[in-house]
């Protein structure tokens, strides 16, 4: 009998969890509905890709203690590829993007095939080195424009029955694919694999004794982490019309780096934040030119000596610590 | 056709001599303290600004004085950087952040050069004289490269075997935590490291100054090649970056040769894949056995 009242405790404990899942969850629906009116909508595309883009990178960088030092060629080369596909071979976006998502498959399983086989700095250096190929390749190839990129790519889409959108629509066209990326990465996360990742980053030897096949879930997760950061890229290219050598830049991989660890290593929504924080300093510094990438690097020296958390997670630990101290 | 081929080897040997000490300068540090300081490159295109600024077309007296003051201020300037990177190790169980933060060096350091110096590339005149070898002029700068790497490969050999500071920086690359617990000053030895590889990229920069390009955005490719160069010799042994430097430097001046000079990066990177592919290790590299 004595029970009962313990359950009761924890079903109206869950229930008003849930409650108030519900409500954050219908917060930030009306908050993303409302912000193109409110907000700039080409800005807000740029940050939900770069916030996508940094999510995918947490996955390996945050959940799999995996530094890569070359996502950029994911971003960059999906950003062309989808580019091409919507520009010169007038594909409708979804299937656009959709092609280079595939072609980041295979990208990443390449990467992940030859890399993954060597840990800490030479996995950093390994893949940082094949993402400067596929910068060379872009800079080379002929259907990529060269120092110019690839311009005025239209945002024609099967759900607008391929009239060009307006910056509006884009924002919600975007929205979408940042929300399936993000409810995948959830997934991931938050599955037995996601665990197995964690466990693996935590000891790796300890994993492997267990009988996990370590190699082959890095390689899993590093390939799920290059698809979606190949879908932030293609979906770039057709919210920003823009595909261009940036994207796959070396400064891009380090750029993404910095997005996680400003917002919170291994956290759903730090580097979300991260991204429209780092994004925002662009935007608004951008008269400052150069000094903005020394700044980076300083703020890079930051989180590393002082802020190891990151926001998110420093606001994870100071309210688990006050949850502790209440109890 | 022969001769033009044997030209291309003897530069592709000296660019590659280049890329070797950038990869012993590597060896010292990770062997002392596991960290792949990742600003070498900048570093070593700091060397050949301090060249441009300081000793360009001097006489062979301030020139050598020069070289030895870019030299110590690089060194000093690396074992500052080393100091920072190595504070955060002092404490945490993450032992990964030192990447970072020698890459946000790297970027720092770029990013500087840039704002002072614009993105141009400067052209520094040599000091030694060109040579002739069959009957194509060489600039003297090849020469000095190849002279700097036998001179740094002997230096760190007698220093890593016949001083007590050098033996115990090995030691240190042995087993780390035996020689903590032997009662080695472990911070200062890592510094020393930082320092000593410092002053190989310095000098070595402002010697080759007149035959790389010295712009901000170079550092890259070097870091990059040195690299290449170190895991193709196998990480920690400096006898196969005698031959990895070399070698990669070879397969980058007959691709420019062959294919374009576009190609010459993408080479050296076919190499370190096709190495980790087929020889993980590198050539002089030891296999050690997985622990599970």
């Amino acid at each position: 009998m004595a029970m009962a009242p313990l359950e009761t405790k924890i079903a109206a404990a869950n229930g008003s969890v849930r409650q108030r899942q519900l409500i954050i969850i219908l917060l930030v629906a009306v908050a993303l509905s409302a912000a193109p009116f409110l907000i700039y909508p080409m800005f807000l595309i740029n940050v939900l890709c770069f916030a996508l883009f940094a999510c995918a990178f947490n996955l390996v960088m945050g959940y799999s203690g995996l530094l890569s030092f070359g996502h950029a060629a994911f971003f960059g080369s999906a950003a062309y590829i989808s580019g091409y596909c919507a520009k010169t071979m007038g594909l409708p976006a979804e299937l656009a993007i959709l092609v280079a998502t595939s072609c980041s498959v295979v990208l990443g399983l390449i990467f992940g095939w030859v890399a993954i086989r060597k840990q800490g700095i030479y996995f950093g250096m390994i893949t940082l080195a094949m993402a400067q190929v596929v910068y060379f390749i872009a800079v080379q190839a002929p259907f990529t424009g060269g120092e110019d990129g690839l311009q005025g790519v239209p945002r024609k889409a099967l759900v607008s029955a391929m009239a060009p959108m307006s910056d509006r629509q884009s924002y919600f066209f975007v929205l979408a694919f940042f929300l399936i990326g993000f409810c995948i990465i959830y997934r991931i996360v938050h599955s037995p694999f996601g665990h197995i990742l964690r466990s693996i980053k935590e000891n790796e030897t300890r994993a492997a004794s267990l009988g996990y096949d370590v190699d082959r879930i890095k390689l899993i997760a590093f390939t799920l982490s290059a698809t979606l950061s190949g879908m932030a890229g293609a979906v770039k290219a057709i919210g920003f019309q823009l595909a261009t050598l940036t994207d796959v830049e070396f400064f891009m991989s380090g750029e993404v780096v910095l997005m996680v660890l400003v917002g919170g290593l291994a956290t759903m929504t730090g580097p979300v934040l991260g991204a429209a924080i780092i994004i925002a300093m662009q935007y608004y510094l951008s008269e400052f030119g150069i000094w903005v990438k020394a700044l980076h690097g300083m703020i890079f020296i930051v989180c590393v000596m002082a802020f190891r958390r990151g926001i998110v997670g420093e606001i994870g630990a100071y309210l688990s610590r006050r949850r502790g101290a209440s109890d | 056709m022969l001769s033009e081929i044997l030209i291309i080897v003897i530069r592709g040997i000296a660019i590659g001599s280049i890329f070797a000490t950038i990869a012993m300068s590597f060896n010292i540090v990770h062997g002392a303290t596991n960290i792949f300081n990742f600003a070498q490159g900048n570093m070593f295109i700091l060397g050949g600004f301090a060249a441009y600024f300081l000793a360009n077309g001097a006489g062979i007296g301030m020139w050598a004085m020069m070289l030895i003051v870019a030299g110590l201020a690089i060194a000093a300037l690396v074992s500052f950087q080393g100091y920072i990177t190595l504070l955060p190790l002092r404490s945490s169980v993450e032992q990964d952040s030192w990447l970072i933060s020698t890459v946000s060096v790297s970027v720092i350091v770029g990013a500087i050069l840039m704002i002072t110096q614009g993105p141009f590339a400067y052209s520094v005149q040599s000091i030694a004289p060109s040579f002739r070898i069959f009957g194509t002029r060489t600039p003297g700068a090849y020469g000095l490269a190849i002279f700097a790497m036998i001179f740094w490969y002997v230096a760190l050999r007698l220093f890593l075997k016949h001083t007590y500071s050098g033996l115990a920086i090995s030691a240190l690359s042995q087993d780390f935590d035996a020689a903590r617990a032997a009662g080695l000053p472990v911070r200062r030895l890592q510094l020393l490291a930082f320092a000593i590889s410092g002053l190989m990229v310095g000098s070595v920069g402002f010697l080759v100054a007149p035959v790389i390009s010295v712009s901000p955005d170079a550092g890259l490719k070097y870091v990059l090649n040195g690299f290449v160069a170190a895991v193709v010799g196998g990480i920690g042994s400096n006898i196969g970056t005698l031959i990895g430097g070399p070698l990669v430097g070879v397969v980058a001046m007959l691709t420019a040769y062959k294919v374009g000079g576009a190609y010459q990066d993408v080479a050296s990177l076919l190499v370190l894949v096709s190495i980790l592919v087929f020889r993980p290790q590198g050539i002089f590299g030891r296999v050690t056995a997985r622990r599970v």
